[in-house]
């Protein structure tokens, strides 16, 4: 086991830099929760939200989060399915992402509740035609899907820690390892349970972003009432959770020093897949708008010129430079697309999802159909300060996850010839 | 001479009222300890009959009471005028009698004058204080004293005057409503002293010269009703509206043709179209035939002077649309023609005048005269602008915000300031009443007995009388009564041996005096009311009641009394009587040439920021939602303004879009509007189809000191204009904010 | 069963308002502070737009509420059924189940439904004046008009109690009762012989965005000739 130390050694130690980090982030949530508290006790009117702006920020955090959680079980459930041995050091860091990622897709749902007291309503008077209830259901299921995929293949690997370990992380590692020994049934059947929710898995994280695009879909306002968004926000998504993986690797690799494990091949390998999904990105893009434009639809209309040349402008051309233009010149020379360019891409492409939801969600809502009075929304502090709660919660718990599991997958390490011989 | 206070001025002096300890404070800590909360969950339902008191059109009310506490009202299904409909301002002033910035008891003064330092004092203690002052002011002679009283007509408002005449006051009032405007001139033409009454509801084809139909003219939810018929009557044509007016106002918006003419202009139009009508002999000739009086020398004068070439030459509007308006108005069956209150005499002049032509005198759809049995106006009462150089020691003021609502001479400001003693009788702290020595809260008209003489409308003679609907909530008192303690005090001698006044047996002795008339009866059903004019056609009158006890309780019940029983033909009686029309000959009235649009830097001095804009002329306005008379402390009224164009909570002003543009101003900007004697701040709303040169502004109280909600308003439209000279244009200068 | 409709002649009404403010009064809607009207948060059930029709003057007013759509798109998207088509056509509102997600004023094309962004607040005596027939809203919740459901239920308990049936009078929403120009008539759109029925058929009926499929029952006549 010790070929693989450079994987284990983080997981047992903490350094001061990651307390401070640890420290400067637990800040962040505490007061981003001091700003929940806030927004509990005033009502949403401590948002920039009003008639007809009803949905902001959370909302387009909300569809963000839970297109980067695709990131994980879609991309490393595919790659398995297909053998590209490959991914084998990075399938845990994606998966760990579509976990983590949900909560806050989940959160930000509830931050945007007038009454999250009552949240469980949705439960006991269920009105199945909601999208927002089959957004609930399939949900809950891709969460439980993807925490099972998550914790299968950490089960070995678990019981490898528990050797190591003494007090409580023992008695912890013991628990989670469910008497794994490592018995070749127990191999037999492991390996089968992961195919089986691989498999699974995709179809049920493609539902998941297909029934988010409808929550706007299955709408009648303009720009909303797509029937290409089912695929759109799908695309959208992996597009977005490939760009969140890169970004993860990157940074733990610097970190942890995994420079052996995350090889350039896996930058180059997973550019590439980038920039496929830029490009359907882009042409998805194009489709929606030039539809839109050429019926000329005045309603419609309204909502586009917003995006193309009035208040919004600015975020929509942000988006295609950050979502196509950037990316698609890195990474279409095989030059740039190293460490440092697929990052910057990734950031990018980050940010340019980002916008594109808030250029979904924020203009159709300015523009109403019905001639009513509007505003310009600008979010207020409690939204931001509750969003950076949330990426600062997300990387709090991500680093908090890397001190107790191993972030490479130790196992699937070893069935490769991706062990590095400076290891061994 | 010390200079007089300026509206601006003054305004600030009200704003510190609510710095420091404040009645407004103050009273909400004893409303806290005084007044248990109630409880009306439980309570049973009941409705109470009262009266309007937002505006002078007096509209019959039932207010909901659930455990005595009124929580909704609407308008009396009895009363003639609103049958049962209540205008936006009308339903707010329920937020008047809850108002949390009302005063809660009397009190005086401490520390200097306009700080606005009180303190609570009983009501004894009050009415002594007044009494010595005007004791020592009535010893010193005339003119000692003073009293303004509010634009309200009927018995109780001449009581009042009566009452401070009686101990030695001078009496002033504030101009009265639309109609008595338009009387001075009706006169003049056709000899009738009497109110001239338009029926809108049966005409044809109206021809407005600026009159706000469906905003604020004459008796608001009359005219509305009336319009509504006048559109789309029951198995009727649909009626045709021409509106002429500087703005686009809610009516133009109505209108099925709009022409934009600056009000200077709107007379020579008017000659225009008579002349047309003249030239084509296309006047009706019955009335003319026989009381023509002088139309000879008027046809000789007006058929040269305003050929359609002249006034299209003058005015800007094409021949063609000139001669079409004097056909449309010909041709329709029952056409009329009508006129903003506050327009100038000569155009008053021309729109009686067109009236005669067509025929619209004692015709249905046309115009006729109120019938009224008793004198409306407190004639004895002296009008604002008599007050001169006056120099009274004591000022009792029952109209709390004369500078709001009165074309404020600076008179009044001296008037305030060089009195020893200034008592104000309302129930709200404001602008004057802090300003004030002594504040002797009155009723709120939910608290109050009524009755008032409607502003003239419906073809009937009526009366809104009413009992208080609820019980006084707070330390206030009847107005009357309060100044009959006062000349009780002084030893006045009517006061001495009669019954004491209030409004209550004011309100009783008009039900008398009713009573002894022997016709018309209490408020009641369309179809009873019907029946009650049939008979009294017939020479019959159907007593509602057994016995004056019994006659005064249905009055009281339903909030009134109406004599349907109405006599056309009294303008043709009175000028049976006079021998004819007595038209005005109009001199040939000079084109007014438009202000020119200059964009200039403006002398700045004194001015903070204020740059470049362009000279405009000022139009103002009263919003439909926007009381004159009323507190104007009503949340609801402030969240309306604007709708459906501009925004709540602000007063804006319409612009020309090309105006705009070369002012760099887009719709929903702040904009800055100054005159020669004040500067306010408005949002931009533009209009296509107004005039260049102008600049229409919504005119929305401003009352720093009145409570809460109408603190929020600034600038107040009306104070552009207050000092300026009245006469001609006012010319302000327009730039962004 | 009676299908309530309304029927708005817009050739009649003059955006004078008056039932706007017999609407918040009759149902306690709270009203707004200047800040919070330049934000969107100025609740009314029934406001009025700018309307263009072609040949007049300018825009004119129109009122608009909740239009009480048989097919309501706003119904479809709760989550928790707190809004919902009753049988008699009225779009209702479930206060207590409302978890005020938003999605309905979102999924609504005539944007007529408003949330309770801060806990409403009368002011100090101004408490006393709301009406107990219906319920108050905290924050955090949506509502919208009801066609003033709380009347039909005042005038069936009277109709019960004096022992007749329903007679068309007895219910009468706030605005209806109100409007001076007597431009709106309020009844069951399904009565051949009512005079709403009559007037839904009037050449001049149209109805708000009737291409959306919503089917309204909010009827308006057209201005003009
Ligand atoms: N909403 C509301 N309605 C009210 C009242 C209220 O307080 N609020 N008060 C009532 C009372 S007391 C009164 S006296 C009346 C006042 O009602 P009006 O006398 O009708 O006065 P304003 O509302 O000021 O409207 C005046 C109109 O005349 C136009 N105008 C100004 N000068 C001229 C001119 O020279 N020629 C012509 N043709 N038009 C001109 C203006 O542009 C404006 O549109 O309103 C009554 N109705
Ligand atoms: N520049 C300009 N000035 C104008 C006009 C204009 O068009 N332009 N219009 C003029 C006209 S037409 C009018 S009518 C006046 C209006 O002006 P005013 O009639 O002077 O109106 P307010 O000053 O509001 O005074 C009315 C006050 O009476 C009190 N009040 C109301 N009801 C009752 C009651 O039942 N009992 C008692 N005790 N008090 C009550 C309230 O305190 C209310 O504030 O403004 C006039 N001034
Ligand atoms: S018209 Fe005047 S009296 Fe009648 S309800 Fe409106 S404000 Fe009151
Ligand atoms: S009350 Fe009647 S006339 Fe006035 S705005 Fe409402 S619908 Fe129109
Ligand atoms: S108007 Fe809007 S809120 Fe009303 S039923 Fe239709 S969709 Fe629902
Ligand atoms: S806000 Fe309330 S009524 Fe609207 S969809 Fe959500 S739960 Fe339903
Ligand atoms: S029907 Fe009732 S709830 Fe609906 S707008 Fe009219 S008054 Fe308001
Ligand atoms: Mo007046």
């Amino acid at each position: 086991m010790s070929e693989h130390e450079a994987i284990v050694a983080p997981i047992l130690q903490a350094g001061p830099s990651f307390r401070r980090w640890a420290a400067a982030l637990g800040a962040i949530v505490v007061w981003a929760v001091f700003a929940w508290v806030w927004q509990l006790t005033h009502g949403l009117g401590v948002t920039g939200l009003g008639r007809p702006i009803y949905w902001g920020l959370y909302i387009t955090n909300f569809v963000f989060f839970i297109g980067v959680s695709h990131a994980g079980t879609l991309i490393s459930a595919i790659l398995r399915i297909v053998h590209a041995e490959w991914r084998r050091p990075i399938t845990r860091m994606a998966e760990v992402i579509t976990v983590l990622v949900l909560f806050f897709g989940v959160g930000n749902v509830l931050f945007d509740l007038g009454r999250p007291d009552r949240a469980l309503n949705v439960i006991k008077h269920p009105h199945f035609r909601s999208p927002l209830l089959w957004d609930v259901a399939s949900i809950s299921v891709y969460l439980t899907a993807s925490s099972i995929y998550l914790y299968l293949p950490l089960i070995p690997d678990i019981a490898i820690l528990r050797e190591r370990t003494t007090g409580w992380r023992r008695r912890l590692y013991t628990r989670l390892a469910v008497g794994w020994t490592g018995a070749p049934r127990q191999w037999a059947r492991l390996e089968r349970a992961i195919s089986v929710m691989a498999i699974l898995v995709i179809p049920v994280a493609v539902s998941v972003h297909t029934v988010v695009s409808w929550v706007f879909g299955m709408t009648i306002q303009p720009m909303w009432h797509s029937t290409i968004f089912g695929p759109y926000f799908v695309v959208g998504a992996i597009f977005s959770g490939i760009a969140a993986i890169i970004t993860a690797m990157v940074i733990i690799r610097r970190v942890y020093g995994l420079e052996a494990y995350l090889r350039p091949i896996h930058f180059n390998n997973l550019g590439i897949l980038l920039l496929v999904m830029c490009c359907l990105w882009f042409y998805f893009t194009f489709a929606e708008y030039l539809t839109t434009w050429y019926g000329q639809e005045p309603t419609e209309l309204a909502v586009f010129t917003s995006k193309m040349t009035g208040p919004f402008a600015p975020y929509f051309w942000a988006m295609v430079v950050a979502c196509f233009i950037v990316p698609f010149t890195i990474l279409a020379n095989p030059r740039t697309r190293t460490v440092t360019g697929t990052l910057v891409a990734s950031i990018s492409v980050n940010i340019g999802m980002w916008l594109e939801r808030f250029t979904i969600v924020v203009p159709s809502l300015s523009h109403p159909r019905a001639p009513i009075h509007t505003f310009v929304y600008i979010p207020s502090w409690v939204e931001w300060s509750l969003m950076a709660g949330c990426f600062a919660a997300f990387a709090l718990l991500y680093m908090g996850f890397t001190k107790l599991f191993p972030i490479v997958s130790i196992w699937e390490q070893e069935g490769t010839d991706a062990v590095p011989a400076a290891a061994a | 001479m010390p200079e007089p206070v300026t509206r601006r001025e003054f305004l600030s002096y009200s704003g510190a009222a609510l710095t420091g300890v404040t009645l407004g404070q103050l009273g909400r800590q004893w409303l806290a300890s005084t007044t248990p909360a109630v409880v009306h969950a439980s309570g049973s339902e009941v409705w109470a009959t009262s009266v309007c008191r937002e505006c002078p059109a007096s509209c019959g009310l039932r207010a909901r009471m659930i455990g005595g506490v009124p929580v909704k009202l609407e308008g009396s299904p009895l009363c003639p005028i609103g049958r049962g409909r209540l205008c936006a301002k009308g339903q707010a002033s329920l937020e008047s009698y809850f108002d949390p910035d009302r005063l809660i008891g009397p009190a005086r003064r401490v520390g200097e004058r306009g700080a606005g330092r009180w303190e609570p004092i009983p009501w004894p203690k009050a009415l002594d204080l007044v009494t010595a002052q005007i004791r020592e002011s009535v010893s010193a002679g005339r003119p000692g004293l003073v009293a303004l009283a509010v634009d309200e007509d009927g018995p109780p408002a001449d009581a009042w005057s009566d009452a401070w005449r009686a101990i030695g006051a001078r009496t002033f009032r504030t101009p009265i409503d639309t109609a008595t405007r338009l009387r001075p001139r009706f006169e003049a033409l056709t000899g009738v002293n009497g109110d001239p009454m338009f029926d809108l509801e049966r005409a044809s084809h109206v021809l407005s010269f600026g009159a706000p139909i469906v905003e604020t003219w004459l008796s608001p939810v009359w005219a509305q009703r009336a319009f509504g018929r006048f559109r789309r009557g029951p198995s009727r044509q649909r009626g045709r509206l021409v509106q002429i007016d500087a703005r686009r106002s809610a009516t133009a918006r109505k209108a099925d043709e709009w022409l934009s003419v600056l009000p200077e202009h709107q007379a020579l139009l008017a000659y225009g179209i008579a002349s047309v009508l003249l030239r084509e002999d296309r006047v009706q000739r019955g009335l003319l035939d026989e009381f023509g009086g002088n139309l000879r020398e008027f046809q000789r004068d007006v058929i040269p002077h305003y050929t359609p070439d002249q006034v299209a030459a003058a005015t800007g509007i094409p021949v063609v649309t000139i001669l079409r308006l004097g056909r449309d108005l010909a041709d329709s069956p029952r056409p009329v023609v009508v006129v903003a209150a506050d327009a100038n005499n000569s155009l008053i002049d021309a729109v009686f005048t067109l009236n005669a032509l067509i025929g619209a005198f004692d015709r249905p759809g046309g115009v006729f005269v109120a019938p009224a049995s008793i004198d409306r106006r407190g004639v004895e009462d002296e009008p604002l602008e008599a007050l001169g150089d006056l120099k009274p020691r004591v000022v009792a003021l029952a109209d709390p915000s004369p500078f709001r609502t009165l074309s404020a001479s600076p008179d009044l400001g001296r008037l305030l300031e060089g009195a020893r003693f200034v008592v104000s009788l309302s129930p709200y702290l404001d602008e004057t009443a802090a300003f004030a020595d002594l504040l002797l809260p009155t009723h709120t008209p939910l608290e109050s007995w009524h009755c008032a003489v409607p502003a003239p409308a419906v073809a009937a003679e009526t009366r809104s009388i009413a009992m208080p609907a609820v019980k006084p909530r707070l330390d206030t008192a009847d107005r009357l009564s309060l100044v009959a303690s006062i000349a009780r005090r002084i030893g006045a001698p009517e006061q001495a041996t009669d019954e004491p006044i209030s409004t209550e047996r004011i309100a009783r002795g008009e039900i008398d005096r009713l009573w002894r008339l022997r016709r018309g009866g209490p408020y009641s059903v369309v179809y009873e009311t019907e029946w009650l004019e049939q008979l009294e056609r017939g020479g019959w009158w159907a007593p509602a009641a057994e016995s004056r006890e019994d006659f005064t309780n249905r009055i009281l019940q339903a909030g009134g009394w109406i004599d349907p029983y109405f006599q056309a033909g009294q303008i043709e009686q009175s000028l049976r009587e006079r021998r004819g029309l007595r038209f005005a000959l109009p001199v040939a009235i000079p084109a007014v040439p438009p202000a020119k649009i200059e964009i200039k830097p403006v002398d700045g001095a004194g001015r903070d920021g204020f740059g470049k804009g362009a000279t405009l002329r000022l139009v103002t306005f009263t919003p439909a939602v926007v009381s004159l008379a009323g507190n104007p402390n009503q949340p609801v009224i402030y969240e309306l303004l604007g709708q459906p164009d501009a925004a709540p909570w602000q007063p804006w002003a319409e612009l020309h879009p090309e105006t705009a543009a070369r002012l760099g101003i887009e719709s929903g900007h702040r904009i800055r509007i100054t005159s020669r004697v004040a500067t306010i701040e408005a949002m931009a709303v533009l209009v296509e189809g107004m005039l260049s040169d102008v600049v229409a502004v919504a005119s929305v109280p401003s009352v720093p000191g009145a409570g809460r909600w109408a603190r929020v308003i600034e600038g107040d439209a009306r104070s552009l204009v207050a000092l300026a000279d009245p006469a001609g244009p006012c010319l302000v200068v327009v730039a962004r904010a | 069963m009676p299908r309530w409709g309304l029927v708005i002649d817009l050739d009649r009404c003059t955006g004078c308002q008056a039932c706007v403010v017999a609407c918040k009064h009759e149902n306690n809607v709270p009203f707004s502070t200047p800040a919070e009207a330049t934000h969107g948060r100025l609740l009314t059930w029934i406001h009025l737009v700018p309307a263009e029709t072609p040949g007049r003057v300018g825009p004119s007013a129109l009122p608009l509420m909740c239009q009480h759509c048989d097919r309501p798109p706003c119904t479809d998207v709760c989550p928790t059924s707190a809004t919902y088509l009753s049988p008699e056509g009225i779009v209702a509102q479930v206060y207590p189940r409302c978890i005020g997600c938003r999605y309905c004023t979102n999924a609504c094309p005539y944007s007529v439904k408003v949330f309770n962004w801060s806990s409403p607040e009368w002011p100090g005596a101004m408490a006393e004046m709301r009406n107990p027939d219906v319920s108050l809203r905290p924050k955090g919740i949506v509502e919208k008009c009801t066609f003033c459901h709380h009347r039909l239920m005042l005038a069936r308990e009277r109709a019960r109690d004096e022992g007749r049936d329903l007679a068309p009078d007895d219910y009468v929403p706030a605005c209806v009762q109100t409007c001076p120009a007597e431009a709106m008539t309020f009844g069951d759109l399904d009565d051949p012989h009512g005079a709403v029925a009559a007037l839904a058929n009037n050449p001049r009926a149209f109805r708000l965005m009737e291409e959306l499929g919503t089917k309204p029952k909010v009827i308006y006549l057209r201005e003009g000739e």
